[in-house]
């Protein structure tokens, strides 16, 4: 038996070898080349530039005072209005007093759609913290936009 | 068998380990095809690939300038008093709050000096518009239909009121 392995059945392995190594190697330069061609069709920076809309989305509605109203109505369109056409939003609004060594939450507002489950999401923060009837309040919005 | 015929190779102790110029054509062959493909998917990729890195190169152009606006004051931070001898121009005294001084500093310098200023080499159109479509200021040059462009919008306050800056570069 090993006699016949070492001899006539084992004549073909260098040839075998060789047909393996060269399909493999095909089969890299071609994977390869469609992984390039493919990546080279994606907008490497889209995430970017919702991510800073997000942020700037937020900074505009503490400086112009619109988070300060509380009105929902006026907050969408503010929103609807300032973002691109075609983009949903969902936005969330918790405010905390500090009381007893503590925070508590005082209000929870939710604005806009729901979050989608199939398209990709980008998320911002801000925190701030403002004056209502002598007390201290602090809020967090938290922004979604797709 | 046909093999033997053919080339007159006989059975036996003479055929082994010899390479027939069938393999070797085959073989060739197979090269020459894979090896054509590969340089149709290389020329292919590589011209879409330098398209794409220039427009990769005017958005990342696009994405700081915006940025860079939106967020700074320039450099030095009278530089509004001096506009030509600013090293680098912001619009923003606070990030995210513009101040119409700066920008119609900026405005007031040639069209080159801005280029320059700005830190790029393509052209640009810069616009302060109120999100329902008013146009508070316009510097630079508007591109033709034909040129490959790219724009980034950020938002920010312009006296109280909520604007859209929108940062085009392109490329003639």
């Amino acid at each position: 038996m090993a006699g016949k392995r070492e001899g006539k059945g084992f004549k073909g392995f260098v040839f075998s070898i060789d047909a393996i190594l060269a399909v493999s190697i095909m089969v890299i330069f071609i994977a390869a080349s469609f992984l390039l061609i493919a990546k080279s069709s994606q907008d490497a920076y889209a995430s970017l530039q919702m991510v800073r809309l997000g942020k700037d989305m937020l900074a505009v509605l503490e400086k112009s005072g619109t988070f300060a109203l509380w009105d929902k109505e006026v907050l969408e369109r503010t929103m609807n209005s300032s973002l691109p056409q075609g983009a949903g939003f969902h936005l969330q609004l918790d405010t905390y007093k500090y009381v007893n060594s503590t925070f508590a939450l005082v209000d929870s507002g939710h604005y806009g759609q729901q979050l989608p489950r199939s398209t990709n999401v980008y998320g911002a923060r801000r925190d701030f913290v403002t004056m209502s009837n002598g007390e201290t309040e602090y809020t967090i919005a938290r922004l979604w936009i797709w | 068998m046909l093999l033997i015929k053919l080339f007159g190779v006989k059975r036996g102790a003479a055929m082994k380990a010899q390479a027939n110029p069938v393999d070797f054509m085959a073989g060739v062959f197979i090269f020459m095809v894979v090896f054509a493909y590969f340089m149709i998917l290389w020329s292919i990729f590589s011209s879409r690939y330098a398209e794409r890195t220039e427009a990769l190169d005017c958005e990342l152009s696009s994405i700081a300038i915006a940025d860079h606006l939106v967020n700074s004051g320039g450099y030095p931070a009278n530089w509004t008093a001096a506009p030509l001898g600013a090293q680098s121009v912001g619009f923003a005294n606070r990030p995210n709050e513009l101040d119409w001084a700066r920008i119609s500093s900026f405005a007031s310098l040639p069209y080159a000096s801005q280029k320059q200023l700005l830190g790029t080499a393509h052209d640009f159109l810069i616009r302060i518009d109120s999100p329902d479509g008013a146009s508070y200021a316009q510097i630079g040059q508007a591109p033709n239909s034909s040129a490959r462009l790219s724009e980034v919008t950020r938002l920010a306050m312009l006296n109280g009121t909520i604007v859209d800056l929108r940062v085009r570069i392109y490329e003639r």
